[in-house]
């Protein structure tokens, strides 16, 4: 008998539920009406998977940092003209951000700064090898077109649904499909000289 | 009113040549980084494409493409690695601290 597999994607970002809109858009008449301090309950709910794209775009933690803090201070200043979801919104500044980055910064290799979270590799070797793939797939990735490597990082790095993609850039399942595929295959291209 | 929301006004859309142009106009030129890979023909079996996008995939597909197959589960464990990172700590703070000092 033939086996299957599957994987489950890494869902770490699922799109909020109808009462999690309607909770986002009590905070916001909060602080829309002077409560200044409940701004912080959105930057709290939303800045990991912001941080994790914008990280995977710029390959830059420090520049990472950066972006979502203007971003979420443009947020806070623009908050009166939210129409419909407010991550989708905040996620939209946050994404122009990263591409303004891009357009003015041109790396050809960028380091990948290690975060606060235990390797949990097995041994040091293993620890070192992995090591290298990182770098070489920061390399690889910065090489992309951006379109390309903002498709890549919201479907592997924070496990956005191809619909939730789709929803949060206005476009098409299919040419997001495409852009991932054709990332895949260009990464691919660039490292199996080494990896494969 | 913030610079650009939209994400469709990005880098996205692909130029168009005008009509009757036999040159390559350098305004119209996708930017530098829209260059700099050329994609290559497909490579990564449609198998791993449909295991990537967590589709249920026959098994001896994947053994098939056992060096693609082999590639894709160490570049999926370093994604995973990625997804698990946090913002740092001290951020949410700088930025209410910032919000505040502008009002």
């Amino acid at each position: 008998m033939r086996g299957y597999t599957s994987v489950v994607p890494s869902t770490q970002t699922p799109p909020p539920q109808e009462d999690q809109v309607d909770a986002d858009q009590a905070i916001i008449e909060r602080v829309l009406s002077g409560d200044q301090g409940a701004f912080a309950t959105l930057i709290a709910r939303y800045s990991d998977p912001l941080y994790r794209h914008a990280v995977g775009m710029t390959g830059s933690p420090d520049d990472a940092a950066d972006i979502l803090q203007n971003s979420f201070i443009k947020a806070f200043q623009h908050l009166g003209e939210v129409r419909g979801r407010f991550d989708a919104w905040v996620f939209r500044i946050v994404a122009n951000g990263c591409k303004d980055w891009l357009k003015n910064i041109r790396r050809t290799h960028l380091s990948y700064e290690e975060d606060d979270q235990p390797s949990g590799y097995e041994n040091p070797e293993e620890e070192l090898d992995r090591g290298e793939l990182r770098g070489d797939l920061d390399e690889a990735l910065s090489a992309l077109p951006p379109s390309l490597r903002e498709a890549f990082v919201m479907k592997h790095v924070e496990g956005r649904s191809y619909e939730e993609m789709a929803e949060l850039l206005e476009t098409s399942v299919g040419a997001l499909k495409m852009r991932v595929h054709r990332a895949r295959e260009a990464l691919q291209k660039l490292l199996e000289e080494r990896y494969l | 009113m913030p610079e650009n929301l939209d994400s469709r006004d990005a880098i996205h859309g692909e130029p168009k040549a005008l009509e009757g142009q036999t040159r390559p106009n350098p305004d119209l030129e996708p930017t530098l980084t829209d260059r700099e890979v050329p994609l290559a023909s497909a490579q990564t079996p449609e198998a791993i494409h449909q295991w990537l996008d967590g589709e249920k995939v026959n098994e001896d597909q994947l053994r098939a493409a056992d060096k693609a197959y082999s590639f894709w589960r160490r570049v999926e464990q370093e994604t995973d690695r990625r997804s698990r990172m946090k913002t740092p700590s001290s951020l949410p703070g700088e930025i209410m601290k910032a919000i505040k000092k502008d009002e």
